[in-house]
């Protein structure tokens, strides 16, 4: 029971290796005056004396810690409140609502801020009609605080997850008592539920924080007209702005996105530890009653509406939209430019066609690959407390400080330069490893979820009755968690349906796929089609929170 | 060829910061069943699932028959599933996905026996534990008492010399436990099995058991036969525990060999020494419930005492005296009148600690 097989300790390696090379890679990369593969090259701090000089990478620095912060305190208070509104309240049609919440999970911020520039930019549908209206567009799409709030808005579900778990898991007599000592609902909010929500609160606002330096799609879309640069978006300039690719440029920003990243990330892990001591467990007896709103429900509704206007339906919507026209402006009938041009030419042109297949291939196969991989790395450290499972918990948790845009540069190299692998570079294999390592830490949140429901008596037993710890894990406990990998593998598939960033430096002719076709093609200016790309992408993502909610996958924890 | 079956030598076990098991010693014989009685948190369950492999210990060895399977001066340590044991789980730990037939076989099938002969082996348990009709069903669709019995066919099928049951029965009601308890020790001693069972009922341990072992805190504070725990306990501690009593305080008045007096406000009573007290010293005196006996007329030991209550149980009567402020109960089969009565406390069975 208590010795580490070698199977265990190999996989605990292999993961290590596999997480910990690349990083490495672009930790070494950033020491270097020149591309690491090339013989002249010296070690030195040059490349980050070039950024630290360079004014623009200071403007992206502030940026993205004007965005950061933006987004936290938009998105903190307003998942809070829609945690409280959904799981404590009477809210009228909360069942409905609850799916639309997880939309800006599960759609890609590429193809939301796109849509956003379809239906409220310059010459979107919304601001066509409000210019009619009023005679102006009151709002500028590409200005810096729309940025920040629609980061923030979109962020609001991250908040609400983590918020309504805890709010699920704290019995509501506390609040029942209150509201009988005589407070209203929004005291009751105030007073009571919030402030035992705070460590969950401030476990989202940490996570919203760093995902807020993260951020790419978004600036890349909506920052791009004005000139709005951010760190990851800036890394991506990096190559146009010199004009020949510079690897240890590259190197040294993505660094310092990891330097900004990881102890934050860290800091999550000491956040969470110390929560458990605050979180009040229901007991056998303890229920869940809802809080009445009285005239309060109405307020609520209308909160919660705008915010699935603002940040699900106008985007989701202006894409839908645009996929069918041909093209959009002044004056223009919807019955005169309805087409179905845009997705003619994706079927047409073989690398999108192919872009599309293989985003099904990655979610279906490689997602059910992943899952099977995370599983392993979930058994190898199941019910073990020891050095190699403290290796293997930071080994895991290292790649959500790491954006994918940069995880997939890191790959990028390994697979160029890494002799065994080098076959693999132009296949959907480079891709897949890469997803797996960037979702690494979600797969393996949900794999460890269905192996804690597992008594570990149920175990023991088999190994009473004569089962070595292999023959345990065939026997007993994968069947036993067979559901929640199925759920796992579904999860996974949306999520790597979703998945744009870590494409990106990967696409080339056979790893295409919708996400980085669409970074690309954003460059190109190709409207037409990445709406129809979006469009598609939508449909992949609604097929799969169809399935959940059909079979009542949990969409979250 | 010893008929030790199972011995336990000085073990040690820590679990996370505490030292749980601080040296605990036991030898069950060849179809020897052997309660482990003790309060809650005493480290009944942490001492089977030592023995069963389930905690490495710190300190000791295990042998079962003539294999001595964890030393910790040897460094020997067999892995669970090579003790070859049978291990009843107080939750009963059935495997939700599987059905009562395929619980019962899995250890066969570890243990590559034909098809045939699982077959065969499996039903015959089944049929022998009232089970023979269920083997289709799964866990869920079972009763508790029958979940019980289906994990006890579990651990018996594949025949293991020593089983170990953690509380077996106490996720049963009352009436269906005083049956299984005896179903139970004559099912051990039909299949010639050694049995290590839990359970902190000592009722129970009395019943189902040739040895009960008493632990408290990690230690055996006495082992012995059913008789001699409740006969001739060692120590308060086990004396309080056995049985139900009547406990009063007071002090060593006189000492006359194996005897004493003690005295209290207004009472003395002479009672058997059970250790070593010096006069002048505070002792506590304890007599089992059905030792105090109703006498007619005044002799040695006797205490005339108000009656405070009477209290009729069915096939008895309980009757609570009042001796200078602590209650003095005892049986009887017949209601008495409220008033003073005379009471005897044998001094053959008062206990003086
Ligand atoms: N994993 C663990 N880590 C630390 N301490 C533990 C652990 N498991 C049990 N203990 C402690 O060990 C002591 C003995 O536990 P054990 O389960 O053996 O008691 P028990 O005698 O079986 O009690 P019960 O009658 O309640 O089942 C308890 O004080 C318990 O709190
Ligand atoms: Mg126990």
């Amino acid at each position: 029971m208590r010795k580490m097989s070698p199977a265990r300790i190999t996989v605990i390696l292999l993961t290590a290796v596999v997480v910990f090379l690349p990083i490495g890679l672009l930790c070494w990369q950033s020491l270097l005056d020149a591309p690491f593969f090339q013989a002249q090259k010296h070690l030195g701090l040059d490349a980050y004396r070039f950024i630290f000089d360079d004014p623009d990478f200071k403007r992206s620095f502030l940026n993205s810690l004007y965005i950061s912060c933006g987004m936290g305190l938009i998105a903190v208070p307003l998942g809070g409140v829609l945690a409280f509104l959904m799981v404590r309240t009477d809210l009228p049609g909360r069942k409905w609502i609850e799916p639309l919440l997880l939309i800006p999970v599960f759609v890609s911020p590429m193809i939301l801020c796109f849509g956003y520039t379809v239906a409220v930019g310059p010459v979107g549908f919304v601001s066509l009609w409000t210019e009619r209206l009023v005679g102006s567009v009151p709002w500028n799409l590409y200005s810096m605080t729309s940025i920040v709030l629609i980061a923030g808005l979109s962020h609001v579900p991250h908040v609400y997850l983590y918020t309504a778990s805890a709010l699920r898991s704290l019995s509501s007599d506390v609040e029942e008592a209150a509201r009988v000592a005589g407070a209203g609902p929004l005291r009751v909010a105030a007073t009571v539920s919030l402030p035992m929500v705070m460590p969950a609160l401030l476990y989202s606002g940490v996570l919203v924080f760093f995902l807020g330096f993260q951020i790419f799609g978004l600036a890349l879309v909506l920052g791009d007209p004005e000139g709005h640069l951010v760190l990851a978006t800036y890394l991506y300039k990096l190559t146009n702005k010199l004009g020949v690719p510079s690897y240890h440029l590259m190197a040294a920003v993505a660094m310092c996105i990891v330097g900004i990243t990881v102890p934050m990330v860290l800091s999550q892990r000491f956040l969470l530890r110390n929560a458990h001591k605050y979180i009040t467990l229901k007991g056998k007896g303890a229920r869940q009653r809802s809080l009445p709103l009285g005239g309060w429900r109405w307020v609520a509704i209308t909160l919660v509406l705008a915010w699935l206007v603002l940040t699900v339906i106008v985007p989701v919507s202006g894409v839908v939209f645009r996929a069918f026209v041909t093209n959009w402006g002044e004056g223009v009938t919807f019955r005169e430019a309805f087409t179905l041009d845009n997705f003619k030419a994706v079927f047409e042109q073989t690398n999108l066609m192919r872009g599309v297949t293989n985003t099904v291939l990655l979610g279906v196969f490689g997602g059910g690959l992943s899952v099977i991989c995370f599983a392993f790395i979930g058994l190898s450290a199941h019910r073990k407390d020891n050095g190699w499972t403290r290796l293997l918990d930071y080994t895991v948790m290292t790649p959500r400080a790491i954006p994918g845009l940069l995880a997939g540069l890191a790959f990028l190299w390994v697979f160029l330069f890494f002799p065994p692998l080098v076959p693999f570079r132009k296949t959907l294999v480079s891709l897949w490893l890469a997803y797996t390592v960037v979702w690494l830490a979600y797969g393996m949140r949900l794999i460890s979820t269905s192996l804690l429901q597992v008594g570990p008596e149920l175990e023991e037993s088999a190994r009473v009755t004569g089962a070595n710890p292999g023959q345990v894990n065939r026997h007993i406990t994968l069947p036993l968690i067979r559901y929640g990998l199925l759920a796992s593998w579904l999860m996974i598939f949306m999520i790597f349906e979703r998945e744009y960033s870590t494409g990106v430096y990967l696409l080339g002719p056979g790893t295409e796929v919708i996400g980085s076709l669409m970074v690309s093609l954003w460059g190109a200016g190709a409207i037409d089609i990445i709406s129809a790309l979006s469009f598609i992408n939508i449909l992949l993502v609604s097929a799969g929170m169809g399935i959940a909610l059909r079979y009542g996958v949990k969409l979250h924890d | 060829m010893t008929d030790i079956e199972l011995s336990v030598q000085d073990l040690h076990v820590t679990l996370g910061q505490n030292h749980i098991l601080k040296g605990v010693s036991l030898e069950v014989n060849r179809g020897e069943i052997v309660a482990l009685l003790g309060p809650s948190g005493s480290g009944k369950t942490t001492l089977l699932r030592a023995i069963a492999g389930l905690e490495l210990p710190t300190q000791g060895s295990l042998r079962i028959g003539e294999q001595t399977v964890f030393d910790s001066a040897q460094k020997i340590e067999v892995s669970v599933e090579k003790r070859a044991l049978g291990f009843v789980f107080q939750s009963y730990a059935l495997w939700p996905h599987r059905t009562v037939y395929q619980n019962v076989a899995y250890g066969l099938k570890l243990r590559k026996i034909p098809a045939a002969e699982i077959k065969e082996r499996v039903q015959t348990v089944l049929d022998n534990l009232g089970l023979g009709e269920l083997g289709e069903r799964h866990p869920h669709q079972l009763s508790g008492g029958q979940q019980q019995r289906v994990a006890l066919a579990r651990s018996l099928v594949y025949n293991p010399r020593v089983i170990l049951l953690d509380e077996p029965l106490s996720n049963l009601d009352a009436k269906l436990r005083e049956e299984a308890r005896i179903w139970l020790r004559q099912l051990i001693i039909k299949l010639d099995l050694s049995a290590v069972c839990v359970t902190h009922d000592q009722a129970e341990a009395m019943a189902m058991a040739d040895k009960v072992v008493l632990l408290k805190d990690g230690v055996i504070e006495q082992a012995g036969t059913p008789q001699e725990m409740y006969g001739e306990p060692q120590s308060l501690f086990v004396a309080e525990f056995m049985g139900a009593n009547n406990t009063i305080k007071g002090r060593i008045a006189e000492l006359d060999g194996d005897f004493a007096r003690i005295e209290g406000e207004g009472w003395a009573l002479r009672g058997r020494l059970r250790s070593s007290l010096k006069v002048g010293d505070e002792a506590t005196a304890v007599v089992r419930l059905e030792r105090i006996k109703m006498v007619p007329a005044a002799k040695e030991n006797a205490l005339r005492l108000p009656l405070t209550a009477s209290v009729y149980l069915g096939s008895s009567w309980e009757y609570i005296f009042d001796l200078a402020g602590t209650s003095l109960r005892g049986y009887g089969g017949e209601a008495m009148p409220p008033g003073e009565h005379l009471v005897e406390i044998p001094a053959e069975h008062l206990w003086l600690f």
